[in-house]
């Protein structure tokens, strides 16, 4: 009986060793650009035909980060990329706030940002921006649980509607926003082929585009 | 009254020695378990599973029945191609990896249809219910959205025995695992193919 159990218990061990090595998460990402990812999110509410004045500073802000290997020469044609869209889309851009329906900005991480549960905008900015200091961001469709990690380089585009702001609370709502994950972090070739084709994307999607 | 108490006494002694005897062994099973998702399941990953295993430790209650507990995994995985997903207000544009990990926690009832035969083939049918812990995760590029929940299920199940030397056989099994939906979650099925080996201790 002590030998038929030692026998058995012999075969069971060698049958479970390929158990150990499974994975609970087989395949995933196996290339750079399997990161790629184009997020876009919107305030249902508002009326995007009704604001076609926007004010975007001619400089893309970046967020403040441990790391700053952000390559910045790509700085115009992110902007220029961002007017030809709004342009095609009947946006007129003017060059006073006072002017402005919405305020458009284009923003770079200069770090890695990850968290769990919170609405991952790149909002940090607008409370440093000018007269608005201390101010919020305030997702009006904040919701939806996810994990998220946002690597260096990742580009945001936020529109904001000033005659939306709440005075008691400081919050700036943001109604429309745009994030392309690590667009700015490759150095390669090929760079301002993906910022060109990850810009238009963000147009194609809705509230400007449709549903496919 | 002296006399029933004796009676008593050594029905009792006379049933647990019966009850020893025929109770007369327990078993282990493992198997490498493949799986075809069905229903909400399919509607997720519609991919055959080739990750899954079982381990079953049982106790035969007399020649034909025994009961088992059984802890298992198996993992679904499929990646959608790059494109444009959609949810609400939101729009996700990229590649979409989807994984379902399913871990039951049961106890079920086997029924051997020829245990003492004088083939080496033993035949079963079998049923049983506990819990499922089950894991729905999306990747999609930077975000991560995943459920962890239990939930209550069943599965009826049929396979055989071939004890190819005193104590060890070979054994092939099918079994059909359904969990109800829990805490808003959808419940999953699918159908799951064994094949692995039977220890009697």
């Amino acid at each position: 009986m002590k030998s038929k159990l030692k026998r058995n218990l012999s075969f069971l061990i060698i049958a479970a060793i390929p158990l150990v090595f499974y994975s609970c998460y087989p395949g995933g990402i196996e290339y750079y650009s399997d990161t790629d990812i184009i997020m876009t999110n919107y305030h249902d509410e508002f009326d995007f035909n009704a604001n076609k004045n926007y004010f975007m500073p001619d400089t893309v802000h970046y967020a403040a980060g441990d790391e700053d290997e952000i390559d910045r020469k790509f700085e115009d044609e992110i902007i220029s990329e961002i007017s030809k869209n709004m342009s095609e889309l009947g946006y007129i851009r003017v060059n006073d706030t006072i002017d402005a329906d919405v305020y458009l900005v284009a923003t770079v991480t200069s770090s890695t940002y990850s968290g769990v549960g919170y609405y991952p905008g790149g909002g940090w900015w607008w409370g440093g921006y000018p007269g608005w200091g201390g101010w919020y961001p305030y997702y009006p469709w904040y919701g939806w649980g996810y994990a998220y990690s946002y690597t260096t380089g990742s580009l945001f585009i936020e529109m904001a509607h000033p005659d939306g702001i709440d005075q008691n609370k400081d919050e700036i709502p943001i109604v429309w926003m745009a994030a392309i994950n690590g667009l700015l972090s490759d150095s390669g070739s090929n760079t301002l082929t993906r910022i060109i084709s990850g810009i238009d994307q963000v147009f194609k999607q809705p509230p400007f585009g449709p549903k496919k | 009254m002296k006399k029933i108490k004796y009676i008593i006494v050594i029905a009792v002694i006379a049933f647990t020695l019966n009850n020893k005897v025929s109770a007369q062994e327990t078993y282990i099973n493992i198997t490498y378990d493949m799986a075809i998702p069905l229903g909400n399941t399919a509607d997720f990953i519609s991919k055959t599973s080739f990750r899954g295993y079982t381990f079953e430790f049982g106790w035969f209650l007399n020649d034909n029945l025994a009961i088992d507990l059984r802890w298992g995994w198996q993992t679904f995985y499929e990646d959608l191609p790059y494109d444009s997903y959609y949810e609400d207000t939101r729009t996700l544009t990229g590649k979409q990896y989807r994984y379902i990990n399913s871990m039951p926690i049961t106890a079920g009832l086997k029924y051997f249809l020829n245990p003492n035969g004088s083939g080496h083939f033993v035949p079963y049918i079998g049923a049983g219910l506990g819990t499922y812990m089950q894991n729905v995760r999306t990747d999609m590029g930077i975000y991560t959205v995943e459920i962890k929940q239990w939930h209550f299920g069943f599965y009826p199940e049929v396979g055989f025995v071939y004890e190819f030397t005193y104590g060890t056989g070979f054994m092939l099994n099918a079994r059909y695992d359904y969990t109800l939906d829990a805490g808003g979650n959808n419940g999953h099925s699918y159908l799951t193919f064994g094949v692995g080996f039977h220890f009697s201790l």
